[in-house]
């Protein structure tokens, strides 16, 4: 026993470290589990005020080209209006005006802090539950998609990016219509791989990339990229496609997040194996 | 020894408050991360017990980590760093590396010789880096392109390294 005791003694720093190294690594895997939410909430209060002063100034240096922006943000916002709206006549035949109902909403935020050089990119927005954010909703900015809110404080909210190893949002070719997902392979923050396309129909450079609508998230017809390259060997059943992102994620500056309206609704009809 | 103690505790808020609130809204090219704290780990007096070391490594990681939120990935580099360093004082008996009489201070290249010090900050320095990016990517996918962030965020690292010691070696023997 006591011989047992000295070596404990003698090797004390290697019990330490493997102690420590578990808290740290037990912190870091629980990172998304709720105990450590709290300490979350705290920190990113904590930070989300240091983050706001910076985020004040560069928002008004970028003001000017943020009026460009917000200029094409409302000509894109007439045109497809439709989309997100919900018909409720599936008749045909003459449908009138009071057929739509209000489907998805929208909240203005401004992004207060970004990683890009990560394995896994996180954004932080300056809008939270006080504002009716919750988790799991869709994030898009005026020229692309961002990513899903992933935790949500009192006033600010963190979103799990397109720029993520576990993301993966449906979209689908803009002229064709075919459903892919889409996912990050790393490394670039302008560059998105696109697979499960049938590899029976042409696909053209410089396709257009738009959300598919499929999932409560994001709207249908939100501009996502453009499609760069065939990545797949041919024979292959399925295409992998190289995208570009249509977004700069390294300027985005002001943000949507989609709130759909029908979201329980669309939940509980989905069967329950359904991802995003 | 009270002199030694503030300097290393205003090191620590130093470096962390630095790497926490500046350096980490820095965009190099390359994607690279410049890491300043983990001078901190390497610049720890050389008298301190191995348990002191690992809990201060490892608060200077955790206070990173709420700066940053990224809870845990910090820590458990930090921590790694300063086991590293405990053993390459282990493997390496003090009395190679040293002069008796500089026992007490922080390590340095006056006391270790440039060429000592650096192996041993290097080591420091790499294994930090390494457990890092490699607990953030948590994948061997990208395995060479996490490897040239490790090495890349490492020279920098001791770039920022030899230019402090050598600036505060300059101005006074304290720091």
């Amino acid at each position: 026993m006591n011989q047992i005791l000295q070596l404990l003694k003698k090797n004390l720093y290697l019990v330490l470290f493997v102690l420590l190294e578990t808290i740290a690594l037990v912190l870091f895997f629980s990172n998304s589990q709720q105990p450590s939410a709290r300490l979350y909430e705290l920190c990113t209060a904590v930070r989300g005020r240091f983050l706001s002063i910076g985020g004040d100034v560069r928002s008004k240096k970028a003001l000017k080209s943020e009026i460009d922006c917000l200029q094409q943000e409302n000509a894109w916002l007439r045109a497809c209006l439709e989309t997100s709206r919900l018909a409720l006549q599936h008749d045909g035949g003459s449908v009138p005006d009071s057929a739509y109902a209000q489907r998805y909403d929208f909240l203005c935020a401004h992004v207060v802090h970004a990683t890009l050089n990560m394995a896994n990119n996180y954004f932080v927005l300056d809008a939270g539950r006080s504002e009716g954010v919750a988790e799991g909703m869709g994030v898009i900015s005026p020229c692309g998609i961002i990513g899903i809110v992933d935790k949500v404080s009192e006033h600010f909210c963190s979103v799990l990016t397109v720029l993520h190893s576990q993301s993966l949002v449906s979209v689908s070719l803009a002229s064709s219509g075919y459903t892919g997902s889409l996912s990050w392979p790393g490394i670039r923050c302008d560059e998105a791989e696109l697979s499960d396309i049938p590899s029976h129909i042409q696909i053209r450079k410089g396709e257009n990339v738009v959300t598919s609508g499929l999932s409560a998230v994001f709207p249908g017809g939100i501009p996502v990229g453009c499609v760069e390259g065939v990545l797949s060997k041919p024979g292959e059943d399925f295409y992998r496609l190289k995208i570009k992102f249509s977004e700069d994620y390294h300027r985005v500056d002001l943000v949507y997040i989609v709130k759909d309206l029908y979201k329980e609704e669309f939940e509980t009809c989905k069967h329950p194996s359904g991802r995003i | 020894m009270q002199a030694s103690l503030w300097s290393n505790i205003i090191r620590f808020v130093f470096l962390v408050a630095v790497q926490g609130l500046v350096l980490e809204h820095i965009r190099l090219p390359g994607n690279l991360h410049w890491m300043v704290y983990p001078l901190f780990v390497v610049l720890l007096p050389l008298q301190m017990p191995a348990v002191t070391l690992l809990l201060s490594s490892f608060a200077a990681g955790f206070c990173v980590d709420c700066l940053c939120d990224m809870p845990g990935l910090n820590a458990a580099a930090a921590t790694l760093a300063a086991f590293v360093r405990i053993v390459y004082f282990r493997l390496r008996p003090t009395k190679d590396v040293l002069h008796d009489s500089d026992l007490a201070g922080t390590p340095s290249p006056s006391s270790m010789g440039w060429g000592g010090f650096l192996s041993y900050s290097a080591w420091v320095v790499f294994f930090f880096h390494a457990g890092y990016f490699f607990l953030e990517a948590f994948s061997f996918r990208n395995f060479f392109y996490t490897l040239y962030l490790v090495l890349g965020s490492s020279l920098l690292c001791i770039v920022s390294l030899v230019v402090a010691v050598t600036f505060f070696r300059a101005g006074n023997n304290k720091r």
